[in-house]
């Protein structure tokens, strides 16, 4: 063992711990470390020995009275959601409540959904007629950006003829496709819906 | 009573604690009042906060006795509940960052810690010494020092109530020690008490 392994063993002995042959052996021949084991025998010592502290007189009778203080201030519950519907006895008024609940949201989201559908102008071109071209326009790219343009390089390679597509970055009308089957619509409208991108559908003369 | 009946009396007293029972609470509290005193005057030197820290302490137990759930020992949950709250005490107190005559002043007396004033002069002299080393100490050494050398709790336990490793507990108890023996010899009043020793 050299000197900084046995500082270190020093350091993590206990008061009743017997240091080992090896450590002994150096401790007799170094008179550095036969030191530190001194300083931190007496530590040690020092630290175990403080006598025990007696609470003042007061201190019992002040925290009891404090603890019945406390007792009867009103309990914060501390029930969870799931407990209120659990427990036997309140079970029922919660679970008919909640259930009430739910089916309220469930139709007034269901509701809105349709509204939304009816009223948004891109539906309308959804009663697309045969043999009629349409334009489509992203008004909105949304937040990936990324996936809208892989849309529109991915829709480009694979279109054939008859479309015109313009593209001016900046300006409001970001990019534009012209001379849509409505199967080609149908498909963009789809794909750029999907990535977040919002769009405007308007039958060309 | 043997050591297995306080075991069995100590579960029941718990457990009734648990389900809301006041006078349970407080019998299983009384046996602890001494520990706890002792715990919160270590942190902080004086009666005064002693007292006022410890009775927060029974205040924090009650409210989190239902949370122990026997995982380690009562005795060992306790700890941790009060030397956590002690270390948030500090750390509130840290902030104002009072000087030793401003504790003086708000009554920091270490020399009247100690039960009997009669104490023989050299003892009470050291052991003074040794709390005003502990309170120069940061939080996690003398958090470390007080559990260790002080309560002589066992590495489990203490890496239970500080919330670590046994490999954290020893190196950080080495670290301790190391603080403690250096501000001790650089004290002169350390070095009197060896020579009168030597003299003696």
């Amino acid at each position: 063992m050299n000197c900084k392994q046995v500082q270190k063993a020093i350091a993590q002995l206990d008061q009743d711990d017997s240091i080992s042959l090896t450590m002994q052996e150096h401790l007799d021949h170094c008179s550095d470390c036969q030191a530190v084991y001194e300083e931190f025998s007496r530590v040690s010592s020092c630290l175990s020995q403080l006598p025990k502290i007696e609470p003042t007189a007061e201190f019992s009778a002040a925290w009891k009275d404090r603890l019945r203080q406390e007792a009867l201030k009103p309990t914060k519950t501390k029930q969870g959601f799931w407990s209120l519907i659990t427990t036997p006895i309140m079970k029922p008024a919660y679970a008919m409540t909640l259930a009430a609940i739910f089916a309220v949201l469930i139709t007034g989201i269901f509701i809105t959904k349709i509204n939304n559908f009816n009223q948004d102008p891109g539906n309308v071109a959804l009663q697309l007629e045969e043999g009629a071209t349409y334009e489509l326009k992203i008004v909105d790219v949304g937040p990936r950006n990324k996936y809208v343009q892989k849309v529109i390089r991915n829709f480009r390679s694979v279109s054939e003829g008859g479309i015109v597509f313009s593209q001016r970055e900046g300006a409001e009308d970001w990019a534009v496709f012209k001379g849509l089957t409505p199967e080609q619509l149908q498909g963009l409208k789809h794909d750029l819906e999907y990535v977040g991108a919002k769009v405007e559908i308007k039958k060309e003369q | 009573m043997a050591e297995g009946e306080n075991f069995l009396e100590e579960l029941e007293l718990i457990r009734l604690s648990q389900a809301g029972n006041l006078d349970a609470l407080e019998q299983l509290l009384s046996n602890y009042e001494k520990a706890i005193y002792n715990l919160t005057f270590r942190y902080f030197g004086n009666h005064h906060d002693a007292s006022d820290v410890g009775q927060e302490a029974m205040i924090r137990i009650f409210q989190k006795i239902s949370d122990f759930n026997g995982k380690s020992s009562f005795k060992t949950w306790l700890y941790r509940v009060v030397t956590n709250l002690c270390l948030d005490e500090l750390r509130h107190r840290k902030n104002k960052s009072t000087s030793l005559d401003e504790m003086k002043e708000i009554g920091y007396e270490p020399t009247s810690g100690f039960a009997n004033p009669e104490e023989l002069a050299e003892n009470a002299e050291r052991n003074q010494m040794i709390q005003e080393i502990l309170m120069q100490l940061s939080e996690e050494h003398r958090t470390i020092l007080i559990l260790k050398d002080i309560e002589g709790m066992e590495y489990l336990e203490i890496a239970q109530i500080i919330g670590c490793n046994m490999g954290t507990v020893k190196s950080r108890l080495n670290r301790a020690r190391e603080a403690f023996r250096k501000k001790l010899i650089n004290q002169p009043k350390y070095n009197n008490l060896i020579e009168r020793r030597v003299q003696a």
